[in-house]
Protein backbone atom coordinates (compact mmCIF):
# COMPACT_ATOMS: atom_id res chain seq x y z
CA UNK A 1 0.00 0.00 0.00
CA UNK A 2 1.35 3.37 -0.99
CA UNK A 3 0.86 6.44 1.19
CA UNK A 4 0.02 9.53 -0.83
CA UNK A 5 0.92 12.83 0.72
CA UNK A 6 -1.88 15.26 0.13
CA UNK A 7 -3.01 18.58 1.54
CA UNK A 8 -6.53 19.14 2.86
CA UNK A 9 -8.98 20.64 0.41
CA UNK A 10 -9.95 24.07 1.74
CA UNK A 11 -13.24 24.16 -0.11
CA UNK A 12 -14.84 21.00 1.27
CA UNK A 13 -15.56 21.72 4.91
CA UNK A 14 -15.96 25.47 4.89
CA UNK A 15 -18.73 27.13 2.90
CA UNK A 16 -17.57 29.92 0.69
CA UNK A 17 -20.75 31.91 1.25
CA UNK A 18 -20.27 35.57 2.16
CA UNK A 19 -21.13 35.99 5.84
CA UNK A 20 -22.36 39.55 5.37
CA UNK A 21 -24.79 38.50 2.67
CA UNK A 22 -25.95 35.66 4.89
CA UNK A 23 -26.47 38.11 7.75
CA UNK A 24 -28.45 40.43 5.51
CA UNK A 25 -30.73 37.61 4.41
CA UNK A 26 -31.36 36.46 7.95
CA UNK A 27 -31.97 39.97 9.30
CA UNK A 28 -34.37 40.60 6.44
CA UNK A 29 -36.21 37.37 7.21
CA UNK A 30 -36.33 38.23 10.88
CA UNK A 31 -37.73 41.66 10.13
CA UNK A 32 -40.44 40.26 7.90
CA UNK A 33 -41.27 37.57 10.48
CA UNK A 34 -41.54 40.04 13.33
CA UNK A 35 -43.65 42.44 11.30
CA UNK A 36 -45.97 39.60 10.40
CA UNK A 37 -46.23 38.45 14.03
CA UNK A 38 -46.76 42.00 15.25
CA UNK A 39 -49.72 42.60 13.00
CA UNK A 40 -51.41 39.19 13.03
CA UNK A 41 -51.07 38.58 16.77
CA UNK A 42 -51.58 42.22 17.59
CA UNK A 43 -54.82 42.49 15.70
CA UNK A 44 -56.06 39.12 16.94
CA UNK A 45 -55.40 40.03 20.59
CA UNK A 46 -56.93 43.43 20.07
CA UNK A 47 -60.09 41.95 18.65
CA UNK A 48 -60.42 39.73 21.69
CA UNK A 49 -59.56 42.41 24.21
CA UNK A 50 -61.87 45.06 22.78
CA UNK A 51 -64.83 42.78 23.37
CA UNK A 52 -64.17 41.83 26.99
CA UNK A 53 -66.15 43.29 29.86
CA UNK A 54 -64.74 46.03 32.07
CA UNK A 55 -64.57 43.71 35.09
CA UNK A 56 -62.54 41.19 33.17
CA UNK A 57 -60.31 43.91 31.82
CA UNK A 58 -59.59 45.21 35.33
CA UNK A 59 -58.77 41.72 36.53
CA UNK A 60 -56.62 40.91 33.49
CA UNK A 61 -54.52 44.06 33.69
CA UNK A 62 -54.26 44.29 37.46
CA UNK A 63 -50.47 43.93 37.11
CA UNK A 64 -50.36 47.42 35.62
CA UNK A 65 -51.74 48.97 38.79
CA UNK A 66 -49.17 51.12 40.58
CA UNK A 67 -47.75 49.51 43.70
CA UNK A 68 -48.57 51.38 46.84
CA UNK A 69 -45.35 52.07 48.61
CA UNK A 70 -46.31 52.85 52.19
CA UNK A 71 -42.83 53.83 53.31
CA UNK A 72 -42.48 56.53 50.69
CA UNK A 73 -44.63 59.62 51.03
CA UNK A 74 -46.37 60.38 47.75
CA UNK A 75 -45.40 63.59 46.02
CA UNK A 76 -47.55 66.72 46.16
CA UNK A 77 -48.65 66.26 42.55
CA UNK A 78 -49.65 62.65 43.12
CA UNK A 79 -51.73 63.64 46.15
CA UNK A 80 -53.47 66.38 44.15
CA UNK A 81 -54.25 63.92 41.38
CA UNK A 82 -55.62 61.36 43.84
CA UNK A 83 -57.79 63.97 45.51
CA UNK A 84 -59.13 65.13 42.16
CA UNK A 85 -59.96 61.56 41.22
CA UNK A 86 -61.68 60.81 44.53
CA UNK A 87 -63.69 64.02 44.61
CA UNK A 88 -64.94 63.68 41.07
CA UNK A 89 -66.03 60.08 41.52
CA UNK A 90 -69.72 60.94 41.52
CA UNK A 91 -69.31 62.80 38.23
CA UNK A 92 -67.26 60.09 36.49
CA UNK A 93 -70.04 57.47 36.36
CA UNK A 94 -67.41 54.93 35.38
CA UNK A 95 -67.11 51.24 36.27
CA UNK A 96 -63.36 51.70 36.72
CA UNK A 97 -61.77 52.63 40.00
CA UNK A 98 -58.99 54.78 38.64
CA UNK A 99 -55.46 54.98 39.94
CA UNK A 100 -52.82 57.54 39.03
CA UNK A 101 -49.11 57.22 38.64
CA UNK A 102 -46.33 59.62 37.71
CA UNK A 103 -43.63 58.58 35.27
CA UNK A 104 -40.30 60.39 35.41
CA UNK A 105 -40.34 61.23 31.73
CA UNK A 106 -39.65 64.63 30.26
CA UNK A 107 -42.13 64.38 27.39
CA UNK A 108 -45.48 66.13 27.75
CA UNK A 109 -47.82 63.18 27.80
CA UNK A 110 -50.33 61.15 29.76
CA UNK A 111 -51.56 57.63 29.06
CA UNK A 112 -54.63 55.61 29.85
CA UNK A 113 -53.39 52.10 30.65
CA UNK A 114 -55.80 49.17 30.52
CA UNK A 115 -57.38 48.39 33.87
CA UNK A 116 -57.79 52.02 34.95
CA UNK A 117 -54.28 53.31 35.63
CA UNK A 118 -53.64 56.79 34.33
CA UNK A 119 -49.98 57.67 33.95
CA UNK A 120 -48.84 61.29 33.95
CA UNK A 121 -45.39 62.15 32.70
CA UNK A 122 -43.35 64.59 34.75
CA UNK A 123 -43.02 66.75 31.63
CA UNK A 124 -46.77 67.23 31.52
CA UNK A 125 -47.03 68.18 35.18
CA UNK A 126 -44.30 70.78 34.68
CA UNK A 127 -46.36 72.40 31.95
CA UNK A 128 -49.59 72.64 33.92
CA UNK A 129 -50.24 75.94 35.70
CA UNK A 130 -53.58 75.41 37.40
CA UNK A 131 -55.64 72.66 38.97
CA UNK A 132 -58.34 73.17 36.35
CA UNK A 133 -55.93 72.44 33.52
CA UNK A 134 -54.72 69.32 35.26
CA UNK A 135 -58.29 68.22 35.78
CA UNK A 136 -58.98 68.70 32.09
CA UNK A 137 -56.13 66.34 31.18
CA UNK A 138 -57.28 63.83 33.80
CA UNK A 139 -60.84 64.06 32.54
CA UNK A 140 -59.63 63.69 28.96
CA UNK A 141 -57.93 60.41 29.86
CA UNK A 142 -61.06 59.24 31.70
CA UNK A 143 -62.93 60.07 28.51
CA UNK A 144 -60.73 57.59 26.66
CA UNK A 145 -61.88 54.90 29.11
CA UNK A 146 -65.47 55.93 28.56
CA UNK A 147 -65.09 55.26 24.85
CA UNK A 148 -62.72 52.32 25.47
CA UNK A 149 -60.09 53.97 23.28
CA UNK A 150 -57.39 52.85 25.68
CA UNK A 151 -57.67 49.30 24.38
CA UNK A 152 -56.80 50.52 20.90
CA UNK A 153 -53.39 49.24 19.94
CA UNK A 154 -53.02 47.28 23.17
CA UNK A 155 -52.65 44.02 21.25
CA UNK A 156 -49.83 45.44 19.19
CA UNK A 157 -48.25 46.97 22.28
CA UNK A 158 -48.29 43.61 24.01
CA UNK A 159 -46.94 41.77 21.00
CA UNK A 160 -44.14 44.33 20.81
CA UNK A 161 -43.47 43.70 24.48
CA UNK A 162 -43.37 39.93 24.01
CA UNK A 163 -41.15 40.12 20.93
CA UNK A 164 -38.88 42.57 22.71
CA UNK A 165 -38.62 40.18 25.61
CA UNK A 166 -37.86 37.27 23.30
CA UNK A 167 -35.06 39.20 21.63
CA UNK A 168 -33.50 39.85 25.01
CA UNK A 169 -34.54 43.37 25.90
CA UNK A 170 -35.22 42.75 29.54
CA UNK A 171 -36.73 46.04 30.65
CA UNK A 172 -40.35 45.11 30.09
CA UNK A 173 -41.90 48.19 31.65
CA UNK A 174 -39.81 50.43 29.42
CA UNK A 175 -40.95 48.64 26.29
CA UNK A 176 -44.53 48.65 27.45
CA UNK A 177 -44.37 52.36 28.12
CA UNK A 178 -43.00 53.19 24.71
CA UNK A 179 -45.39 50.77 23.06
CA UNK A 180 -48.28 52.39 24.89
CA UNK A 181 -47.06 55.81 23.85
CA UNK A 182 -47.02 54.56 20.29
CA UNK A 183 -50.55 53.25 20.46
CA UNK A 184 -51.68 56.44 22.15
CA UNK A 185 -50.43 58.51 19.25
CA UNK A 186 -52.68 56.53 16.95
CA UNK A 187 -55.86 57.86 18.47
CA UNK A 188 -57.92 59.38 15.74
CA UNK A 189 -59.17 62.93 15.68
CA UNK A 190 -62.67 61.70 16.44
CA UNK A 191 -61.48 59.77 19.47
CA UNK A 192 -59.57 62.77 20.79
CA UNK A 193 -62.53 65.04 20.12
CA UNK A 194 -64.92 62.76 21.99
CA UNK A 195 -62.56 62.54 24.93
CA UNK A 196 -62.29 66.35 24.94
CA UNK A 197 -66.05 66.70 25.03
CA UNK A 198 -66.31 64.19 27.85
CA UNK A 199 -63.64 66.17 29.70
CA UNK A 200 -65.64 69.40 29.31
CA UNK A 201 -68.74 67.70 30.70
CA UNK A 202 -66.80 66.30 33.63
CA UNK A 203 -65.35 69.72 34.37
CA UNK A 204 -68.79 71.27 34.34
CA UNK A 205 -70.05 68.59 36.73
CA UNK A 206 -67.08 68.96 39.07
CA UNK A 207 -66.41 72.71 39.10
CA UNK A 208 -69.79 73.91 37.78
CA UNK A 209 -67.86 75.93 35.23
CA UNK A 210 -65.36 75.02 32.49
CA UNK A 211 -62.73 77.73 32.87
CA UNK A 212 -59.26 76.62 31.87
CA UNK A 213 -60.43 73.82 29.59
CA UNK A 214 -58.28 74.98 26.70
CA UNK A 215 -55.58 76.63 28.83
CA UNK A 216 -53.45 73.48 28.87
CA UNK A 217 -52.94 73.56 25.11
CA UNK A 218 -51.76 77.17 25.30
CA UNK A 219 -48.96 76.39 27.73
CA UNK A 220 -47.43 73.65 25.62
CA UNK A 221 -43.81 74.13 24.65
CA UNK A 222 -43.81 74.84 20.93
CA UNK A 223 -40.46 73.20 20.19
CA UNK A 224 -41.01 69.89 21.94
CA UNK A 225 -41.18 67.49 19.06
CA UNK A 226 -41.58 64.47 21.36
CA UNK A 227 -44.75 65.77 22.87
CA UNK A 228 -47.79 64.16 21.38
CA UNK A 229 -50.09 66.98 22.33
CA UNK A 230 -48.08 69.83 20.88
CA UNK A 231 -46.95 67.99 17.78
CA UNK A 232 -50.54 67.37 16.88
CA UNK A 233 -51.14 69.32 13.69
CA UNK A 234 -54.80 69.83 14.47
CA UNK A 235 -54.29 71.31 17.91
CA UNK A 236 -55.92 74.60 16.85
CA UNK A 237 -58.87 72.66 15.57
CA UNK A 238 -59.22 70.84 18.87
CA UNK A 239 -59.26 74.11 20.81
CA UNK A 240 -61.79 75.49 18.36
CA UNK A 241 -64.05 72.45 18.74
CA UNK A 242 -63.90 72.63 22.53
CA UNK A 243 -64.77 76.34 22.50
CA UNK A 244 -67.61 75.72 20.07
CA UNK A 245 -68.99 72.99 22.31
CA UNK A 246 -68.77 75.18 25.44
CA UNK A 247 -70.62 77.95 23.60
CA UNK A 248 -73.31 75.58 22.42
CA UNK A 249 -73.94 74.22 25.90
CA UNK A 250 -73.78 77.71 27.43
CA UNK A 251 -71.20 76.84 30.10
CA UNK A 252 -69.34 79.61 31.90
CA UNK A 253 -65.65 79.76 31.15
CA UNK A 254 -64.42 82.94 32.82
CA UNK A 255 -64.16 81.96 36.47
CA UNK A 256 -60.91 82.14 38.39
CA UNK A 257 -58.67 79.08 38.17
CA UNK A 258 -57.49 77.15 41.21
CA UNK A 259 -53.79 77.16 41.78
CA UNK A 260 -51.72 74.00 41.47
CA UNK B 1 -29.27 53.93 22.50
CA UNK B 2 -25.87 53.41 24.15
CA UNK B 3 -26.62 49.69 24.30
CA UNK B 4 -27.18 49.68 20.56
CA UNK B 5 -23.92 51.52 19.87
CA UNK B 6 -22.00 49.06 22.05
CA UNK B 7 -23.72 46.16 20.31
CA UNK B 8 -22.92 47.45 16.82
CA UNK B 9 -19.34 48.21 17.80
CA UNK B 10 -18.89 44.67 19.09
CA UNK B 11 -20.40 43.26 15.91
CA UNK B 12 -18.09 45.36 13.71
CA UNK B 13 -15.10 44.52 15.91
CA UNK B 14 -16.02 40.84 15.79
CA UNK B 15 -16.35 40.91 12.04
CA UNK B 16 -13.23 42.86 11.09
CA UNK B 17 -10.83 41.63 13.75
CA UNK B 18 -12.29 38.12 13.64
CA UNK B 19 -11.95 37.73 9.88
CA UNK B 20 -8.45 39.25 9.91
CA UNK B 21 -7.29 36.79 12.56
CA UNK B 22 -8.96 33.92 10.76
CA UNK B 23 -7.25 34.82 7.50
CA UNK B 24 -3.87 34.95 9.23
CA UNK B 25 -4.50 31.65 10.98
CA UNK B 26 -5.43 29.92 7.72
CA UNK B 27 -2.28 31.26 6.11
CA UNK B 28 -0.18 29.80 8.91
CA UNK B 29 -2.09 26.50 8.76
CA UNK B 30 -1.49 26.13 5.01
CA UNK B 31 2.20 26.88 5.32
CA UNK B 32 2.71 24.33 8.09
CA UNK B 33 0.60 21.72 6.31
CA UNK B 34 3.02 21.86 3.40
CA UNK B 35 5.92 21.67 5.84
CA UNK B 36 4.55 18.54 7.57
CA UNK B 37 3.06 16.86 4.50
CA UNK B 38 5.92 14.37 4.38
CA UNK B 39 4.97 12.82 7.73
CA UNK B 40 2.41 10.08 6.97
CA UNK B 41 -0.55 10.18 9.31
CA UNK B 42 -3.11 7.41 9.16
CA UNK B 43 -5.97 6.07 11.23
CA UNK B 44 -5.09 2.39 11.12
CA UNK B 45 -5.07 0.81 14.56
CA UNK B 46 -2.20 -1.55 13.90
CA UNK B 47 1.14 -0.81 12.24
CA UNK B 48 1.66 -2.34 8.81
CA UNK B 49 5.20 -3.50 9.60
CA UNK B 50 5.35 -4.14 13.35
CA UNK B 51 8.63 -6.00 13.03
CA UNK B 52 10.54 -2.86 11.95
CA UNK B 53 9.46 -0.54 14.77
CA UNK B 54 12.30 0.79 16.86
CA UNK B 55 10.40 3.29 18.95
CA UNK B 56 6.81 4.25 19.58
CA UNK B 57 5.14 6.90 21.73
CA UNK B 58 1.93 8.80 22.24
CA UNK B 59 1.77 12.21 20.59
CA UNK B 60 -0.97 14.77 20.94
CA UNK B 61 -1.92 18.27 19.98
CA UNK B 62 -4.81 20.31 21.20
CA UNK B 63 -6.18 23.76 20.50
CA UNK B 64 -8.99 25.94 21.84
CA UNK B 65 -10.54 28.47 19.49
CA UNK B 66 -13.13 31.01 20.54
CA UNK B 67 -16.00 32.40 18.54
CA UNK B 68 -16.27 36.12 18.06
CA UNK B 69 -19.30 38.35 18.53
CA UNK B 70 -20.15 38.35 14.85
CA UNK B 71 -20.05 34.56 14.56
CA UNK B 72 -22.25 34.29 17.62
CA UNK B 73 -24.82 36.65 16.16
CA UNK B 74 -24.87 34.62 12.96
CA UNK B 75 -25.33 31.40 14.91
CA UNK B 76 -28.11 32.96 17.03
CA UNK B 77 -29.93 33.99 13.88
CA UNK B 78 -29.39 30.50 12.45
CA UNK B 79 -31.03 29.12 15.60
CA UNK B 80 -34.20 30.86 14.50
CA UNK B 81 -34.18 29.88 10.84
CA UNK B 82 -32.36 26.56 10.85
CA UNK B 83 -29.84 25.48 8.22
CA UNK B 84 -26.07 25.23 8.14
CA UNK B 85 -24.28 27.26 10.77
CA UNK B 86 -21.72 28.39 8.24
CA UNK B 87 -20.13 30.85 10.63
CA UNK B 88 -18.97 27.99 12.84
CA UNK B 89 -17.66 25.86 9.97
CA UNK B 90 -14.39 27.74 9.62
CA UNK B 91 -14.03 27.69 13.40
CA UNK B 92 -14.07 23.89 13.74
CA UNK B 93 -12.11 23.46 10.52
CA UNK B 94 -9.31 25.63 11.87
CA UNK B 95 -9.38 23.87 15.22
CA UNK B 96 -9.20 20.42 13.63
CA UNK B 97 -6.33 21.25 11.30
CA UNK B 98 -4.42 23.18 13.94
CA UNK B 99 -4.74 20.28 16.41
CA UNK B 100 -3.38 17.78 13.86
CA UNK B 101 -0.52 20.14 13.04
CA UNK B 102 0.38 20.50 16.70
CA UNK B 103 0.31 16.73 17.07
CA UNK B 104 2.67 16.39 14.10
CA UNK B 105 4.90 19.00 15.66
CA UNK B 106 4.96 16.88 18.80
CA UNK B 107 6.06 13.91 16.68
CA UNK B 108 8.83 15.78 14.86
CA UNK B 109 11.35 12.99 14.46
CA UNK B 110 8.83 10.19 13.86
CA UNK B 111 8.50 8.35 10.54
CA UNK B 112 4.78 7.71 10.79
CA UNK B 113 1.78 8.42 12.99
CA UNK B 114 -0.85 5.70 13.25
CA UNK B 115 -4.17 5.44 15.03
CA UNK B 116 -4.97 9.14 14.70
CA UNK B 117 -7.99 10.11 16.80
CA UNK B 118 -9.82 13.39 17.12
CA UNK B 119 -11.79 14.47 20.17
CA UNK B 120 -13.79 17.61 20.52
CA UNK B 121 -15.49 19.43 23.34
CA UNK B 122 -17.03 22.83 23.81
CA UNK B 123 -15.84 25.11 26.53
CA UNK B 124 -18.28 27.65 27.95
CA UNK B 125 -19.73 28.70 31.25
CA UNK B 126 -22.65 26.25 31.42
CA UNK B 127 -25.39 27.19 29.02
CA UNK B 128 -25.63 30.63 30.47
CA UNK B 129 -26.98 33.23 28.12
CA UNK B 130 -24.47 35.64 26.73
CA UNK B 131 -21.34 33.61 27.38
CA UNK B 132 -18.77 33.18 24.66
CA UNK B 133 -18.32 29.57 23.65
CA UNK B 134 -15.07 28.01 22.54
CA UNK B 135 -14.31 24.78 20.80
CA UNK B 136 -11.50 22.48 21.83
CA UNK B 137 -10.09 19.88 19.46
CA UNK B 138 -7.64 17.27 20.67
CA UNK B 139 -5.74 15.13 18.17
CA UNK B 140 -3.72 12.17 19.37
CA UNK B 141 -2.04 9.17 17.86
CA UNK B 142 0.91 6.80 18.08
CA UNK B 143 4.16 8.04 16.59
CA UNK B 144 6.38 5.31 15.19
CA UNK B 145 10.06 5.31 14.37
CA UNK B 146 11.47 2.66 12.09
Amino acid sequence: MKYNTSLPDDTVNVSKQSPLLDLLWMLGGLFIGITFLYFTFGIAIEYGVKNISTEREIKLFSFLQPEHNSTQTPSKELLTLRTLLDNSKACQKSPYSFAVNIAEDKSVNAFALPGGTIVFNRGLLDNVHSENELFFVLAHEIGHYKNRDHLEGIGRAFTAMIIGNMLGFSDVSDILNSAMALSESHFSQTQEGEADIYAVELMQCYYHHVSGATKFFEHLPKDDSFSLYSSHPDIEKRIHNIEQYIKKRGYTANKELRSF
Amino acid sequence: MIDLIVFLTLIALGYFVGSYLEKRHYQSIREREIQYASLPTIMLKKPLHPENIKESRLVNGSVVISIDYFKRLMATLRNIFGGNVTSYESLVDRARREAILRMKEDAKDADEIINLRLETSSISKNDQKGTIGSVEVLAYGTALKY
